[in-house]
């Protein structure tokens, strides 16, 4: 994984690359936007036993069945609620399909490599080992996620362990 | 000439797979006493279609094998010898080094064993026997024989490849220098493979590798230029031709005839040209050159007429002739051949060329492949089709969806919908119908197998075994052939082994000597069903008792035949006296049963002492599409597999026991059966509703049966499965998902993890990992 994270920092070293900035509680987060296949609203899902309460179940997406993750409840951020205007972002991951519950997008949002920090050791709801870096964007900090990485970690629980080390 | 070959690997690798099996099947049937002189020669053009491929890909230790197997053949259907058992085996053995030479070069390896050499040394020494001269024996070429190893040394002398040179002055031939010849080019590509050689000032020059007479160059040449400018000379080197990938199949044959007698050359100094017509209609002509060599083949050996011409004169243009030795003394058709293809007489000097014509008369030429350009089938990767019917999944979804919201219309005020929503019912139905039909392959494709395995295992065990075959016909999804085959295999060696007994022992029950199998498939309802059926000593009831005893298998007290039967599945079970490599090791029949249930089939025994058993597999059509009832529990919908249900009932309070550790059993008559509670495994509550709200289902697991509590049953369906796996992980206690007619997605349960996930709930051990300890 780190393999792959170093050598997009390499290719995109000199062009700015494009991110989908969502929200989650307090917190603005950007993910690449070439791992995003659509954004749509949130429908009944279909609940799958024993797994953990933020993997809300599964859903039919044109045929397709996707596992919807709520990332809310992943980052304990108090109360959710299911509305008309509950957002899920279609995230395709090295060919697998997740979608993934967040409070709302915001921004698709351009930056340079040079733009992107790296992160202190503490202030989000992710481990850091998942975040590319801050950025600062007029008044805000966008935290940007390597969202590959944390959808195929262990932590997530959405590839049976076998795969996750090759996926 | 660079053409990568590479990319008709592929092709080759299928074909010559289907001339193994067709080779194989044909040897099977064969009768030694009376070998029918087609299926001979049927037999001769599997093997020589697996060596022209093999030669022109670079194969060349398949072509090695192939053409001493094929030395041998010739000289069988040309009735110098007279098959043998033995021969039949050492062709059935060769058959297996070519399928493990051509697994090997699949996966990009080659086969090395110390087989191949014994299987070419024997072929030899088969071929090498005395020669019972027949009329028409065509001497074959000592080395051909002696040499078989080294047949790839000198393929390029061996290959029968005319190659002409042809020279056009611009000038002399009357054309300007800005005259296009694209038309002439391509009428000569069209004959062969067409090379341009360097083209100096004002000439033109081009090497065209065809097996052509100069008139027929000429002919074409005529159309646009003079013939004093043209030059048409043939190519000495016959190296230049190796290029030629159409011609690798002459090997043989050049062979034999470059060495042999003005006879041969003679044969087809007529036969040439309107042979080669053929050549040219052909319509795999100008492609792959496998097509054209089937297309071109089939229709010339087979030709008694052959013979006949070999009292012709010798003609002019040797290298055309050369080719013909090969299809001398066929039986067949050149009749057909002239008066189809040839309206003019033969060119030749004795008029009585007509000579050929009689052979015609005499015998139809055999039912062949007809050439016809490939449009009978083509190949699809098995990927594309199943993203088809992955589509129209969506669309009968779809359309379900539609008319669920459409329901609450009027249909008075709307009934142009609801007229469109039936023909599209209607429309998408067929269409379902028709893409299923793609993946639906004939049985005939894992039964023709059984012939060898029945003889080869019958020959090992000293039994006679007659094998016979009932509805090969029938068709089933491709998926589901491919994984019957193994458990078939299976159960038909273990007929033999343990079923039919030895010739001494059925003589003494009063039975015929020969034992007989029957593999037998047919259609009923929804499923297939595969039958394997012998007439030997069935199975012993005591013998199994006492083996389950011995096992420590818990047996019920006063078990009904079919209970005894299926004994015989389970783990470590063998009643065999010894172990034989064939079977008696006891890890086959629970293998068989378990590849079964994957494929949501079932097993069944049928059998009676002394007359025989019967082992009856019923399969779903496909594996696509599952059968199954619809069960609610809360407001989740499951789907459970119909295979799987045996019966539902509704419970009373007293029915159900708690046993201490090991949660509750459900009594059904004597017995008592786990409990399993829907809604404690897979609810997040853990909770635990009333027996008597629910309805009981009662399920086979491999484990036995089971008791399966759930909130109702819904309704019947036809769903097609789709994976969790694709874009998320395993679920224990499912098997699969599927889309409801609402969109909604289902999960499909799978009764033997569910039961395992329930030993896991009732034991205390484990219970804090109970559903909902995650949150």
């Amino acid at each position: 994984m780190t393999e792959t994270a170093r050598g997009k920092a390499v290719i995109s070293s000199d062009e700015s690359r494009e991110y989908l900035t969502f929200t989650l509680g307090d917190e603005e987060y950007g993910i690449d936007i070439l791992n995003v296949q659509e954004i749509r609203g949130y429908d009944a899902v279909t609940k799958i036993a024993n797994s953990p309460d933020f993997i809300k179940g599964v859903i039919n997406m044109r045929g397709v069945i996707v596992p919807i993750i709520d990332m809310r409840l992943k980052f304990h951020l108090g109360t959710v609620e299911y509305n008309q205007f509950t957002v899920v972002i279609i995230l395709n991951i090295g060919g697998r399909v997740v979608g993934m519950v967040v409070d709302g997008v915001s921004d698709v949002i351009a930056l340079k490599p040079e733009q992107i920090h790296p992160a202190p050791e503490f202030g989000a709801l992710l481990d850091t080992a998942y975040i590319e870096g801050l950025a600062t964007l007029e008044e805000r900090m966008v935290i940007v996620v390597d969202i590959e990485k944390l959808m195929s970690s262990g932590e997530m629980g959405l590839v049976d362990q076998v795969q996750s080390g090759s996926v | 000439m660079t053409i990568d070959m590479s990319q008709f690997y592929q092709v080759f690798f299928d074909e010559a797979a289907e001339h193994l099996t067709e080779m194989e099947s044909l040897l099977l049937e064969l009768d030694v006493d009376a070998a029918d002189k087609e299926m001979l020669n049927a037999i001769f053009r599997a093997a020589h279609s697996i060596k022209g491929g093999a030669g022109t890909f670079g194969f060349t230790d398949m072509a090695r094998v192939t053409h001493v197997l094929e030395t041998l053949l010739d000289r069988l259907r040309k009735q110098e010898l007279q098959p043998t058992t033995d021969m039949v085996d050492a062709f059935l053995d060769a058959g297996d080094v070519l399928k493990a030479q051509l697994a090997a070069h699949q996966e990009g390896g080659l086969y090395e064993a110390p087989r191949i050499a014994e299987v070419c040394n024997r072929l030899e020494r088969l071929s090498d026997m005395e020669v019972t001269p027949g009329p028409s024996a065509v001497p074959l070429s000592p080395d051909s024989s002696a040499e078989p190893g080294s047949s790839t040394g000198h393929d390029g002398d061996q290959q029968y490849c005319p190659a002409w040179v042809i020279r056009i002055h611009r000038e002399q031939a009357g054309l300007g220098p800005d005259d296009s010849l694209d038309g002439l080019v391509a009428a000569l590509a069209e004959l062969g493979h067409l090379e341009p050689e360097d083209m100096g000032e004002g000439t033109l020059c081009w090497q065209l590798t065809a097996p052509v007479s100069r008139a027929r160059i000429m002919d074409l040449l005529d159309f646009v230029c003079d013939a004093a400018g043209v030059h048409v000379e043939p190519l000495d080197d016959p190296g230049a031709s190796d290029a030629d990938p159409g011609y690798g199949f002459f090997e043989p044959l050049v062979d034999g005839v470059t060495a042999s007698s003005p006879v041969v050359e003679t044969i087809a100094g007529v036969g040439g040209e309107e042979a080669y017509g053929l050549f040219e209609d052909a319509p795999g002509s100008g492609g792959q050159p496998v097509e054209r060599e089937r297309s071109g083949y089939g229709l010339f050996e087979g030709n008694p007429g052959m013979l006949q011409v070999t009292a012709l004169e010798t003609r002019e243009q040797e290298e055309v002739t050369q080719g013909f030795g090969f299809f001398d003394d066929a039986p067949g058709g050149p009749g057909r051949v002239a008066s189809v293809d040839n309206p003019a007489p033969p060119p030749g000097p004795p008029s009585d060329g007509a000579a050929p014509l009689p052979g015609g008369g005499r015998r139809q030429p055999p039912p062949r492949r007809v050439p016809a350009g490939g449009d009978a089938s083509i190949r699809v990767s098995v990927e594309k089709v199943d993203q088809l019917i992955n589509l129209v999944g969506e669309l009968v979804i779809t359309h379900a969806m539609l008319a669920e919201s459409v329901s609450s219309l009027d249909p008075a005020s709307h009934q142009s919908i609801f007229n469109g929503l039936s023909g599209l019912e209607r429309n998408s139905r067929d269409l379902q119908q028709a893409v299923m039909s793609i993946r639906m392959m004939p049985i005939s494709f894992v039964f023709n197998r059984f012939p060898r395995v029945v003889r080869d295992t019958a020959a090992s065990l000293n039994k006679k075994v007659n094998l016979k075959l009932v509805g090969e016909d029938t068709e089933l999804d491709k998926g589901l052939i491919e994984r019957l085959a193994d458990p078939l295999n299976h159960l038909v060696r273990n007929s033999i082994d343990h079923g039919i007994e030895p010739p001494g022992e059925r003589r003494a029950a009063g039975k015929p000597e020969v034992g007989q199998i029957v593999l037998r498939a047919s259609h009923q309802g929804g499923n297939i069903v595969v039958e394997v059926s012998d007439d030997g000593a069935g199975l012993n009831r005591d013998r199994l008792l006492a083996k389950a005893q011995e096992k420590g298998i818990p047996v019920s007290d006063n078990p009904s035949s079919k209970e005894v039967w299926q004994l015989i599945f389970a783990p470590g079970f063998s009643t065999a006296e010894k172990v034989t490599d064939i079977s008696g090791r006891g890890v086959g029949m629970d293998v068989v049963r378990r590849n079964i249930e994957q494929m949501n089939g079932r097993i069944e025994i049928d059998s009676e002492l002394g007359q025989g058993t019967r082992i009856v597999i019923r399969l779903p059509l496909t594996l696509a599409i599952l059968d199954g009832m619809s069960v609610r529990m809360e407001d989740e919908i499951f789907i459970l597999p119909l295979t799987a249900i045996r019966e539902s009932v509704q419970p009373r309070r007293e029915q159900v026991r708690t046993i201490s550790g090991k949660g509750r059993v459900f009594q059904v008559g004597e017995e008592y059966l786990p409990l399993i509670e829907l809604g404690r495994i897979f609810s997040r509550q853990g909770r635990r509703m009333s027996v008597e709200d629910g309805i009981v289902v009662i399920v086979d697991t491999n484990e036995g049966r089971a008791a399966l509590l759930v909130d109702e049953l819904v309704a019947h369906h036809q769903v097609v499965i789709k994976s969790l796996e694709t874009n998320y992980r395993k679920v224990e206690g499912v098997s699969g998902a599927t889309i409801m007619g609402d969109g909604r997605v289902a999960l499909i349960l799978d009764v033997d993890e569910l039961m395992r996930l329930n030993r896991r709930l009732g034991s205390p051990m484990v219970a804090p990992m109970e559903p909902g300890a995650g949150t």
